[in-house]
């Protein structure tokens, strides 16, 4: 029996990088004290915010909403769901987050897609599914900032960790795409979007699924049936076997992006102002933000 | 044969050995799973025996 570093019980989890060994309550102390520390460094959270918490009804924003009440017990956590409208998925992981927020006294508030455009993501993607997730994220954002305004949130927490935020970054150097690893020191955009926090930033995805687990927050869950056409999916695969066999590559990659972007410090040259969207009125650097260019766009 | 539950909610059957060494034979990534036996998780290197039914969980989410 491996033995957890804290006391006499047997260790449920193993942290290949520091090599740490606890029990279930050790190891649920560990993670509650590391999502405290990225929450204290990055000054995520001030007495008095009222924070959107965007909560799929997933595993990674089930822990995020959990810990954020044990943590913040002051703090006024608002809960949103938002419903894309997809058969077979969408109403199991609503069900989850609507039974979450009862079990934390908490009401969830639900947007739909329905809501913000007046179609369904899977009537969107009728003909075009491999534009699943692009179309999915640029809705969702809209709906989140949406809910979140009208709910007077000051800030919305949302459950990346770790692994999304490495793959992101190799996602964007896939694309080529330098302006969007740089965009938040080209803009003015902190001023006019609902500031967005990362508690589980430097969490990996395996220490927050195995949080949930020892402390039986989660049930088994379908996938997203549109996973299948993701860059992500082929970066996250890839990544996962470098992991494996070499543990600490996700923290390398995303403490590496930090360090380049502090050691670039803020670019030179002009700032792109953000104004206002034609249509809908929130901020965009152009005449259409991203959603309405895409509702535009499909009809 | 030890009983393994796939996160894709299918069941399977294999020999006895460790966690890491099962997900392997299954061709899955063990960075990527975490297991566990009558609701508790287990270690890479803990020995799962013949008569053992394990849950198998993916760390992937689909958002």
């Amino acid at each position: 029996m491996v033995q957890c570093d804290e006391c006499e019980k047997r260790a449920v989890y193993f942290d290949s990088v520091t090599k740490v060994k606890f029990c279930g309550p050790h190891f649920s102390a560990w993670f509650e004290k590391g999502v405290a520390a990225t929450i204290e460094k990055y000054h995520m959270i001030c007495p008095g915010d009222k924070i959107a918490v965007g909560l799929s009804g997933g595993k990674d924003s089930t822990v995020l909403l959990t810990v954020l009440a044990k943590l913040n017990p002051d703090a006024e956590l608002i809960p949103i769901t938002v419903d894309e409208g997809i058969a077979n998925y969408r109403d199991d992981t609503i069900l989850a987050a609507v039974r979450l927020c009862e079990r934390l006294g908490l009401e969830d508030k639900l947007i739909s897609f329905t809501d913000i455009c007046g179609k369904t993501l899977d009537e969107l993607l009728e003909k075009s599914p491999e534009q699943a997730c692009s179309v999915c994220g640029t809705l969702r954002r809209r709906a989140l900032n949406l809910a979140a305004r009208e709910a007077g949130a000051n800030k919305i927490a949302t459950g990346h960790c770790m692994d999304d935020e490495a793959q992101s970054v190799l996602m964007n150097y896939l694309r080529g795409d330098v302006t969007r690893v740089m965009e938040s020191y080209q803009t003015d955009s902190d001023k006019v979007f609902l500031p967005r926090i990362k508690p589980l930033c430097r969490q990996t995805e395996r220490a927050t699924v195995a949080y949930g687990l020892v402390n039986h927050l989660l049930t088994d869950l379908p996938e997203c049936p549109y996973t299948k056409y993701a860059l992500r999916a082929g970066v996250r695969s890839g990544l996962g076997i470098l992991e494996y066999r070499n543990p600490g590559t996700m923290h390398n990659i995303v403490t590496g992006q930090e360090k380049l972007l502090a050691k670039l410090g803020p670019l030179k040259g002009e700032v792109t102002k953000m104004g206002r969207c034609e249509v809908c009125g929130e901020p965009t650097s152009h005449r259409l933000c991203a959603a309405c260019t895409l509702i535009e766009k499909m009809g | 044969m030890v009983k393994v539950h796939l996160p894709d909610g299918t069941q399977t059957t294999t020999e006895a050995g460790t966690i890491e060494e099962i997900l392997l034979r299954l061709n899955l990534n063990p960075y990527e799973i975490l297991i566990t036996r009558d609701n508790e998780l287990l270690l890479a290197d803990d020995f799962v025996n013949e008569t053992d039914e394990i849950h198998a969980t993916s760390i992937v989410h689909g958002g």
